[in-house]
């Protein structure tokens, strides 16, 4: 089971929170066919150190961003959106 | 000849005798005991029948990874079927039976199933019993083979589950366990040692040695004592069963008692700063021809029911050996007063074999049992040369009632390969150590290769520090250990068509390897698999190791090149109701209760799950079918007036002076042109275009807005809501409220609705002209605030009151008292139907959008992006074969198809499926909803309906069958 | 005029005298969501009550009024339950939580017994504030677990 450091709560089991997957860059509405298949289909998910976004839904609801090893599970960093 | 109780000795209590059945015979044992001790004091010798030969088999070894002892137990209420007897702590009333055998496990008639033992190797059910299908063969295979009887009572035990978070969790209590949670509570910090034996102590409680001039056994216990006296939480019979993520363990405790109604097993779920492992190691079997006897069994384990529990197993023992640590067990044996002879595979075995000659042991040096006879249990065994290679190898018989064998010993790492860590195999240790880990964890003792007890001891003491920071304390001290002669791998006897067991719970044998090998099941996961070698449940504990060292020889690789398979948790059988903890019964699912409940259950309202919420599906009558309840409900409503409780609907409030435009962002309508008092039917979509939810929201102000999501979306809503504004629009001023379980709604409609809502005396104006349909107002009711807006799902006239959920079982009977009908979920449904009104997840699938269900319009006349827009124009939005939302009429008009019914072209290729279907009391015939591909172009079509091989027709229609202009809304 | 009344969260449960928890109907449960400089978990105490820290620019207050700002009247849609005895364990036996979650003017929403709950110490005591129509469940769940004892 993942620990999670929540950036307002501190560490909380992984059970509280829910997965937001890489974040991506919306694209404008005149995005084409494959730019917007890619916005909703492709991540990189790579082997290793990765970003994600993750929420805190059985805590305090908010969002946040995770730095994580896909392969170790260690988190490395969790801070706040635009921060 | 075999097994009997000593007079004096072992940690077993005299005193104490506990009477205990076996079978059809009632035995006695001495508090202390296991249920193996004691059936072994007993001279008991067959405890089972081999799972796929069904050969007699004995108790093999004293602790979890015994493979042959899985017997039936029950103590009172509770019911083990698949018992390890070695792990049963004897106790009064236990009722023992074996699992295998019938008539009886000493004489099975199954147990011809031995002489075809040349058509059942490993894997033989994919070659054989395939015609005409394996099912014809399943049900008796299955009744040959497998392990007890399951019961079919249901387990009224409660199962506790405890959270805890500790600085230090230190797994074993042998003596690094117990040496490092010495060290660690020294310094201060919060320890937990744990260890699966009822005692602590490990292998000091039957091996000789000191400890800081103390005999070992005494040492562990005084060393106990201090740790309780220092407030270390101590958990003995506790198995820690799997390591996870981030330092969280998890630990499976028999407690010796609990409170009446709950069972002993107990869950921790540990959260540990730092964890020590200190598991130790097991011995494994050196492998021999017809090694799976009654009476063959482990050295170590022989050792331990000797000095444990005072049991000699047996009066003539020959030993098979391939290492020193089996000479422990020989001395022990002949001071015990039994014959020992002791065959050596190294050709010098050094001087703890000339201590063991100088006690009256004879050792054979260069030598290994190359086989054992008698049928029931060993009586003889041959003694040849170690480099055997044929059965015409000059042999010596001994008569013996014992085999004892030891192949080495093995490291347990199986929680720190759980956790990530990564084995190697080291050659001069001849096992698998820990290699590189992944988590916050210290090493110690047998695990990590140690053998000596003053190593165990010293590691345990610096794994203890290394975890906690103490330092001031000195480690215990024992004697260095005596020099000890090399153990020299040995992994089979080398005479071709002998039978040597490798699993013994689950009958793979050297042979089944090579089939394995030379059919290319090569690798150890394919090994693994296709002989189901370590595959039991004692998940190879002493077969693993010897498993793969024979497929590396065989296959010319090196061990570690061979590896092993993933280790997985559990560690070792952990019970389901332990797992599941209070999730079972009445706390299976958290369950949402409406404010007006007690009044439903007053009815006699049938009461079933929806979403979460408990909801009254219908309010049968004396005597009334389901289905007669839903037609008369249903007429009711459209006839005069019904009442629904509506209180799980979703509320959420949004405000602020961004909430127009951020609602507006969100959802597929226009929500920003709703006039303050009016509400809009909307959907909401997901970023690839599909129909996530609808509902209904209702413009309060201009910066505040009630949404109404349908009961089981409405956290999903509010979470969608947070994620766009936190994630994507953090700039926008708005936020949300779920205020759903603040008010208690009720919907009455029908032809009669505006006299029952006379009665309200609402301080609100209830004319057509102040509260249109799809308009809502605040006021008070019979004195209390409320809310009432109009809007129908049902398309009559209808009036939803909402008031303070504490106010909702008053309301709800002053509505009754008026005389509507109370209808349910299921009812509403068919009135639902009746007029083509979607329900989200059963009308609509993950695929669904707007288009399909012919709700283009809002599209048009909205001008700004929203969540899910840009989808609506790919290539697949667009598709002119897309399934629409459309209406089928069976053609036989008491039929009513099952929901998935699907509607196929002439070449029986499916068009799409019914999603609704129910009989209509209004239109007095059955009705169906579908989606249909090209659905729309299809009205007026008769198509072919196919439901599991029943053919019939029906024909496309618009999906409304009354009142489709709508009239009634304002009736 | 009739007017109607107020079933209480203690009918609605039928609690009783032996329940191992109470349940007091405060005078005032609101949502308020308005910037304010509460620091993350934790609680204020105000004139005629305390605010509870929810999310950033969101609190719970439990107050006779309500404060200002976009506020919703949840009093009848939270149910409150005070812990009486055994409260480390249940903590125990129904969450992961942090011990370190609940220390003095703490307050933690957290997974109990499986549902969304806010949880703090006040008077020594434990309060559990959870939807009101979960009440039914943790009710349930609350004796059952207190027959372990």
């Amino acid at each position: 089971m993942l620990l999670i450091p929540c950036p307002w709560c501190g560490p909380r089991s992984e059970h509280e929170f829910g997965f937001g997957g890489e974040p991506a860059v919306r694209p404008q509405s005149s995005a084409s066919d494959t730019e917007w298949a890619d916005y909703l289909y492709m991540r990189t998910n790579p082997k290793g150190r990765n970003t994600e976004l993750w929420c805190h839904s059985a805590g305090c609801g908010q969002w946040f961003v995770m730095e994580r090893d896909t392969v170790t599970h260690a988190i490395h960093t969790t801070r706040e959106m635009g921060a | 000849m075999t097994g009997t109780r000593l007079g004096s000795g072992g940690r077993i209590d005299r005193g104490q005798v506990i009477p205990f059945r076996w079978g059809d015979t009632v035995l006695q044992g001495f508090a202390g005991d296991t249920l193996a001790s004691a059936l072994l004091a007993n001279g008991v010798r067959v405890v089972g029948r081999s799972f796929k030969y069904h050969r007699p088999r004995g108790i093999f070894a004293a602790g979890v990874e015994e493979p042959n002892a899985i017997v039936d137990v029950r103590i009172g209420d509770r019911h083990d079927a698949n018992a390890r007897a070695s792990l049963v702590t004897l106790q009064h009333g236990i009722v023992a039976r074996p699992i295998a055998g019938w008539p009886s496990v000493t004489r099975d008639a199954f147990a011809a199933l031995d002489l075809l033992q040349r058509f059942l190797p490993a894997g033989f059910y994919y070659k054989t019993f395939m015609r005409p299908s394996w099912s014809r063969y399943e049900a008796n295979i299955r009744r040959m083979a497998g392990l007890g009887r399951a019961s079919h009572q249901p387990d009224m035990r409660q199962f506790e589950t405890r959270n805890i978070q500790i600085d230090v969790l230190v797994v074993g209590a042998g003596p690094a366990g117990l040496a490092a949670a010495r060290a660690a509570a020294a310094s201060g910090r919060s320890v937990m040692l744990v260890d699966e034996n009822p005692d602590f102590g490990g292998s000091l409680l039957w091996q000789d040695g000191t400890i800081d001039d103390r005999p070992a056994a005494d040492w562990a216990a005084a060393t106990t004592a201090e740790l309780a006296a220092q407030g270390v939480t101590l958990l003995p019979a506790t198995t820690a069963f799997g390591y996870y993520d981030h330092n969280t363990l998890g630990l499976m405790e028999r407690r010796a008692t609990a409170a009446p109604g709950w069972a002993l097993d107990r869950l921790w779920c540990v959260t540990a700063g730092k964890v020590v492992l200190a598991t130790g190691s097991l011995e494994r079997p050196l492998v021999f021809p017809h090694n799976d006897r009654p009476g063959v069994m482990s050295a170590a384990a022989v050792l331990r029911y000797l000095r444990q529990y005072a049991v000699l197993v047996g009066r003539s023992v020959v030993i098979t050996t391939n290492n020193d640590s089996a000479y422990a067990t020989a001395a022990a044996l002949r001071l015990a007063g039994a014959e020992v002879a002791v065959a050596d595979v190294r050709t010098a075995p050094g001087q703890a074999a000339k201590d063991a000659t100088a006690l009256g042991v004879s050792v054979i040096p260069g030598s290994v049992v190359t086989d054992t006879g008698g049928r029931l249990g060993v009586r003889w065994a041959d003694i040849g040369p170690a480099d055997a290679t044929s059965k015409k190898a000059a042999t010596r018989r001994v008569s013996c009632s014992i085999v004892a064998c030891s192949g080495g010993w093995t490291p347990v790492v199986h929680l720190f390969s759980q956790s990530g860590g990564k084995l190697r195999w080291d050659a001069a240790a001849s096992a698998f150590l820990p290699g590189i880990g992944r988590q916050d964890h210290q090493l110690s003792g047998g695990m990590n290769g140690v053998t000596s007890l003053a190593e165990c001891l010293a590691s345990g003491h610096r794994a203890g520090i290394a975890a906690s920071g103490a330092t001031m304390l000195a480690a215990p001290r024992a004697e260095p250990a005596a020099v000890e002669t090399p153990l020299q791998p040995f992994w089979f006897v080398r005479i071709p068509g002998a039978r040597q067991w490798l699993d013994l719970q689950n009958d793979v044998t050297v042979k089944d390897v090579g089939l394995a090998a030379r059919e290319n099941f090569q690798s150890v996961e394919h090994l693994k698999r296709y002989t189901t070698l370590g595959m039991a449940t004692d998940q190879g504990k002493t077969s693993n190791v010897n498993g793969i060292a024979v497929m590396a020889e065989l296959t010319g690789r090196g061990i570690a090149e061979t590896g092993t398979t993933t280790f997985r948790p559990p560690y070792a059988p952990v019970s389901l109701g332990g797992l599941a903890g209070s999730r079972h019964g009445l706390l299976y699912s958290p369950r949402r209760e409406l404010p007006a409940h007690g009044e439903h259950l007053a009815l006699g309202a049938d009461m079933r799950e929806y979403g979460g919420w408990m909801r009254p599906a219908c309010y049968p009558r004396l005597d009334e079918t389901t289905a007669a309840a839903i037609r008369r409900e249903a007429s009711a409503v459209r006839a005069d007036a019904g009442l629904f409780d509506g209180s799980s609907l979703g509320k959420i409030e949004v405000c602020g002076p961004d909430a127009a435009a951020f609602l507006n962002l969100m959802y597929y309508n226009n929500v920003e042109n709703l006039k303050p008092g009016r509400l809009r039917y909307v959907l909401l979509l997901r970023e690839a275009g599909t129909v996530y939810d609808d509902g209904v929201i209702a413009r309060l102000a201009a910066d505040r807005y009630l949404l109404s999501p349908s009961s089981s979306h409405t956290a999903g809503v509010l979470a969608m809501l947070e994620q766009w504004r936190q994630t994507e629009y953090p700039a926008m001023h708005v936020a949300f409220h779920d205020v759903t379980a603040a008010w208690a709604t009720f919907v009455v409609c029908g032809p009669r609705v505006r006299d029952i809502m006379a009665s309200l005396a609402a301080e609100i104006d209830l004319s057509d002209a102040a509260l249109p349909h799809m308009a809502l107002a605040d006021g008070h009711v019979l004195g209390v605030p409320a809310r009432i807006a109009r809007v129908s799902f049902t398309g009559e006239r209808s009036y939803e009151v909402s008031v303070p959920a504490g106010y909702g079982p008053a309301l709800w009977r002053h509505l009754l008292a008026q005389g509507p009908t109370p209808y349910g979920i299921e009812s509403l449904s068919v009135l639902r139907a009746e007029k083509g009104y979607i329900l989200i997840g059963t009308d609509t699938d993950g695929l669904t959008m707007p288009a399909d269900l012919d709700m283009s319009g809002p599209l048009r006349a909205k001008k700004v992006d929203f969540v899910g827009r840009r989808s609506l124009t790919t290539p697949d939005g667009v598709r002119a074969d897309r399934r629409q939302f459309v209406g089928l009429l069976p053609q036989d008009p008491n039929f009513v198809p099952p929901v998935g019914t699907h509607a196929v072209d002439a070449s029986r290729k499916s068009l799409g499926w019914i999603t609704t279907s129910a009989y209509s009391p209004t239109v007095g015939r059955s009705i169906a909803l579908a989606m249909i591909s090209g659905g729309r172009a299809r009205i007026g079509d008769v198509v072919e309906l196919f439901d599991r091989g029943r053919v019939s027709q029906a024909k496309v229609c618009a999906p409304v069958f009354h009142d489709p202009a709508g009239e009634k809304l304002h009736g | 005029m009739v007017e109607l009344v107020l079933t209480s969260l203690a009918d609605q449960i039928g609690w009783t005298d032996s329940d191992v928890f109470e349940c007091p109907a405060p005078t005032g449960l609101f949502l308020v969501s308005a910037p304010n400089d509460i620091a993350p978990n934790s609680m204020v105490e105000v004139d005629d009550g305390y605010l509870c820290w929810l999310a950033p620019g969101r609190c719970l207050a439990v107050t006779a009024t309500p404060p200002a700002g976009f506020v919703s009247d949840v009093t009848q849609g939270s149910a409150l339950f005070v812990v009486r005895v055994h409260a480390a364990e249940l903590l125990a036996m129904g969450s992961a939580l942090p011990a370190s979650a609940l220390g003095e003017g703490r307050c933690a929403q957290t997974l109990f017994a499986g549902v969304k709950t806010l949880l703090y110490r006040r008077a020594g005591l434990l309060h559990i504030h959870v939807d009101r129509p979960l009440a039914p469940y943790l009710r349930d769940w609350l004796r059952q677990a207190a027959t372990s004892f």
